[in-house]
């Protein structure tokens, strides 16, 4: 981070010759360029991540030489929306606080908005910002459940219609260490992949007590990591870095899951603290993983593939053969503010990069994970994918949905009930 | 361990041998400086501790297995289980049970009194926690065993089965052991291909028991049972008894997956917990745990298990080499790859081969001795089981040498014994 090394020549470009790029972007971009050379940031979700995301994006724009300017704000709370606004000098007229904040939001002069609320809101979210036009920013996971995932994935094609850009918070398919692995593996360093391991097996995140005389949809926003509802369970929240660098040095999604989790220290809500999950990724290829939210144990996050030919960590050091040519990737060495180096590059540029789908795909293999693991049941992907099998997952929806919120009906799930799987 | 395999498939012959031609094999096969049997009788007498269902088919699997094979003594802890034994063994085989009531003893020390019978080979199958001590005092009584899997259910337990195996050695002993797959024909022909390197390199691997049932012994609390007698009716749900289910049944798959590597992991991080089967009754175990166990070379293998009624059910064990690999099932077993292979040939169970096995090595006087394959195939499942329950790695090492867990009650008697905490990661102690 903070390096002033030579690592985007665009960058550089872009910065010397301001005029002629001003010309460039007229000529390359469709809506954008038209519009102005500043470029509009909207924020929806202020929290940690939220406000992180957001200076990533303004460190991004600095590197690239654009003038971003963030023009409205969102959240749930008063306090975190005008906190947010102050910090960055947004309008008062343009801090919106609510349930339906975002869709102020998106109906005000932004062209790119940031997504960054609890993940039971990005479906809803997304498919709106798509609609109104914007460029998105959206943290993962973007589900919780599979309907919402094949939300995320209708709305990317339609985004991808309307020529917009679409990145997602997956930090690591921008970081050095895995574009030059992921390169040396698709040109065979490891031969072809036959399993391999994947873990976040990790501390107990934060947890809210309920406060006195706090709504139901007030308590779970706050202790949102603590209900499957709102985060899709710590598998589907965390561990999605790894599978979806599973499903990229792959190449697809896995077609099954077994598993099984279970409940041992967790404080507050109703999700698990740690799974273990098998996926069948076909073509004789099993992938186990295995995350935890548990102080006091072992701990390790990282992916490791077994290959006909080797093995390669996710992100370790490789031994290079001569065959093997990686590319000079020109990425900054914070992944963060990278993944905003390319959105906006992308925008401003009408590269049209879409990564809706993979990210979509990485948190239904979650969620495939976690129905496993609740149910005690094998889950196929075509159980959350294909309407023709008929499966009961197909149209299995987490209540209180992000419509339930917006409407104003939501009743909190119960504390500490959770999944129990098999039968009686 | 090839060599074994050979003699499997000589077996009957040899044994067809024996039984034609009794006066030659006496004198042929049994030079003088090993055991001498009865002039003009090879008949060999076999004595049963632990009078379950287990145990009783493990009596029937040995008198069925062999000619010339009598019951001699039985041991059991409660009464009803020693008579329903004694009358379905009597009923099956009126001639061969020779079994009275002085030599049937009942109690925590029965199994004493039946190593002072003239039985040649004991049995045993008692609930896993009391193997350890029950072997040590066969061998150093001078007589074989056969030992119900698992070993022990703590790393205590299992340096006491390796050392009574150690003096077994020395005393010429044998000691088969209950993995019974290990004398199945598929796992026998797929393994003598891997270790042949039909698939290559062993690279990574999975196994499974995922059983998708759960009530295996459960049974309503008699109020007139103590915590002990109602604890050893119901021994598979306690941890001290049974060393919980992926030690229990699970320790058949990870068997096979040493055998097939060759050796046991090097370090295993574990996950598991009670989330389906939690009712009283239930004791003090897990439903599920799964295991990544690491081999030598960076081989990593997925273990899982898990005993949840109605959830998917798996057992098999599958490896993955650099040219193929392999699945292993009770049923079948296979090769896909490079050179494929799939196991047509006449299907046998190795619960009646086990014994064959034993009882001709005890005749030919060429010890077989399994104690400390089974012993580390049991650690391998302890260690898995140790981690998950503390959330902690380990490695083998630190768990074979310095552990110091040993689940022993303070007492054997039908008394008070409150239940033990179920074990919560991150805060059960490591031992």
């Amino acid at each position: 981070m903070g390096s002033k090394k030579n690592f985007f020549t665009r960058r550089d470009f872009l910065k010397s010759t301001a005029v002629t790029s001003a010309a460039l972007l007229a000529a390359q971009t469709t809506v954008f360029a038209q519009k102005s050379e500043r470029i509009r940031v909207g924020l929806i979700g202020c929290g940690g991540r939220g406000t992180g995301a957001l200076k990533d994006c303004l460190e991004a724009g600095k590197q690239l030489g654009l003038n971003l300017e963030v023009t409205a704000v969102a959240d749930i709370f008063k306090d975190r929306a005008e906190n947010t606004a102050t910090e960055h000098k947004v309008p008062k007229e343009q801090c919106f606080v609510g349930f339906d904040a975002y869709r102020k939001v998106m109906r005000s002069d932004i062209d790119v908005v940031l997504l960054a609320t609890s993940p039971n809101f990005r479906p809803l979210h997304f498919e709106t910002a798509v609609k109104a036009g914007k460029h998105v920013f959206m943290e993962k996971p973007v589900c919780v459940d599979p309907p919402g995932g094949r939300r995320i994935i209708e709305a990317g094609e339609l985004a991808k219609q309307k020529a917009l850009t679409i990145v997602a918070g997956t930090q690591r398919r921008h970081q050095l260490n895995y574009l030059r692995n992921h390169s040396a593996v698709q040109q065979g360093l490891i031969g072809k992949i036959t399993g391999g391991c994947l873990w976040w097996c990790g501390g107990q995140l934060w947890y809210k007590e309920r406060k006195e005389g706090e709504s139901d949809a007030e308590y779970l926003v706050r202790n949102w990591v603590n209900f499957t509802e709102m985060s899709g369970d710590h598998i589907v929240e965390q561990h999605v870095h790894n599978l979806d660098i599973a499903n990229w040095y792959i190449g697809h999604p896995p077609v099954k899951a077994i598993g099984f989790g279970g409940r041992a220290r967790r404080k507050t809500g109703n999700q698990y603290d740690f799974f273990s999950i098998e996926y069948d990724y076909s073509d004789q290829c099993i992938i186990h993983s295995m995350c935890r939210q548990v102080n006091g144990c072992y701990g390790r996050v990282s992916e490791y593939f077994i290959g006909t030919e080797g093995a390669a960590w996710g992100e370790g050091k490789i031994q290079i053969n001569e065959n093997i040519k990686i590319p000079d990737f020109k990425v900054h060495n914070n992944p963060y503010v990278q993944e905003h180096i390319a959105l906006l590059d992308s925008v401003v540029n009408g590269k049209k990069l879409n990564e809706a789908r993979q990210v979509a795909e990485a948190s239904l293999t979650a969620v495939m994970g976690r129905i496993s693991a609740y149910t005690g049941k094998l889950v196929r992907w075509v159980d959350l994918t294909d309407p023709s099998i008929n499966s009961p997952w197909y149209n299995f929806v987490l209540t209180p949905t992000a419509e339930d919120f917006e409407k104003g009906e939501v009743k909190a799930p119960e504390e500490d009930v959770i999944a129990i799987p098999g039968t009686e | 361990m090839k060599n074994k395999s050979k003699d499997n498939g000589n077996k009957i012959s040899r044994r067809d041998f024996i039984k034609t031609s009794a006066a030659v094999s006496m004198a042929a096969v049994f030079p003088s400086a090993v055991r001498a049997y009865p002039a003009g009788s090879d008949t060999v007498k076999i004595a049963l501790v632990g009078c379950g269902d287990r145990g009783t088919d493990a009596a029937i699997n040995a008198i069925e297995s062999s000619k010339g094979v009598e019951l001699v003594a039985m041991a059991d802890l409660f009464k009803d289980r020693m008579d329903n034994a004694t009358k379905k063994l009597k009923d099956k085989f009126p001639a061969k049970v020779k079994v009275t009531d002085d030599s049937c003893f009942l109690g925590f020390d029965a199994y004493k009194k039946v190593l002072e019978s003239d039985a040649d080979i004991v049995l045993l199958a008692t609930p896993p926690h009391f193997r350890p001590q029950q072997l040590k005092a066969v061998i150093e009584a001078g007589k074989n065993a056969f030992i119900e899997k698992p070993a022990a259910v703590d790393p205590v337990g299992v340096r006491q089965v390796i050392e009574a195996s150690e003096l077994a050695k020395k005393k010429k002993l044998s000691i088969v052991a209950g993995t019974q797959q290990r004398r199945q024909p598929q796992y026998i022909e797929v393994i003598k291909r891997v270790h042949n390197g039909q698939i290559g390199k062993i690279v990574t691997g999975q196994c499974y028991w995922h059983w998708g049932y759960s009530d295996w012994h459960y049974a309503k609390r008699n109020p007139k049972w103590s915590d002990m007698e109602y604890q050893i009716r119901t021994w598979p749900y306690y941890v001290w008894l049974s060393g919980d289910h992926i030690v229990e049944q699970h320790l058949h798959n990870l068997d096979i997956i040493n055998w097939a590597i060759g050796t046991h992991p090097v370090q295993c991080m574990a996950v598991g917990g009670r989330q389906s089967r939690t009712g009283e009754g239930y004791g003090n175990i897990y439903d599920h745990f799964a295991v990544e166990y690491e081999y030598p070379g960076g081989v990593r293998v997925l273990s899982m298990s898990s005993q949840i009624k109605g959830s998917t059910g798996q057992v098999c064990e599958r490896l993955v080499g650099t040219k193929g690999q392999t699945y292993t099932t009770r049923a079948t077993g296979y090769i896909e790859g490079q050179e494929p292979y799939k196991y047509e040939g006449p299907g046998w169970g190795g619960f009646v081969k086990e014994h064959a096995d034993l009882i001709e090595a005890v005749r030919k006087g060429e010890p077989i001795n399994e104690g400390r394959q089974v012993a580390e195939s049991t650690l391998t499942a302890i260690m898995g089981r140790i981690s998950a329950y503390t959330g902690r790695a380990l490695k083998w090492d630190w768990v074979m040498k310095a552990s110091k867990l040993d689940l022993s009650p303070p007492k054997y008697e039908l008394g008070d014994l409150p239940v033990k905490p179920v074990a919560v990661p991150g805060k059960t102690a490591l031992v």
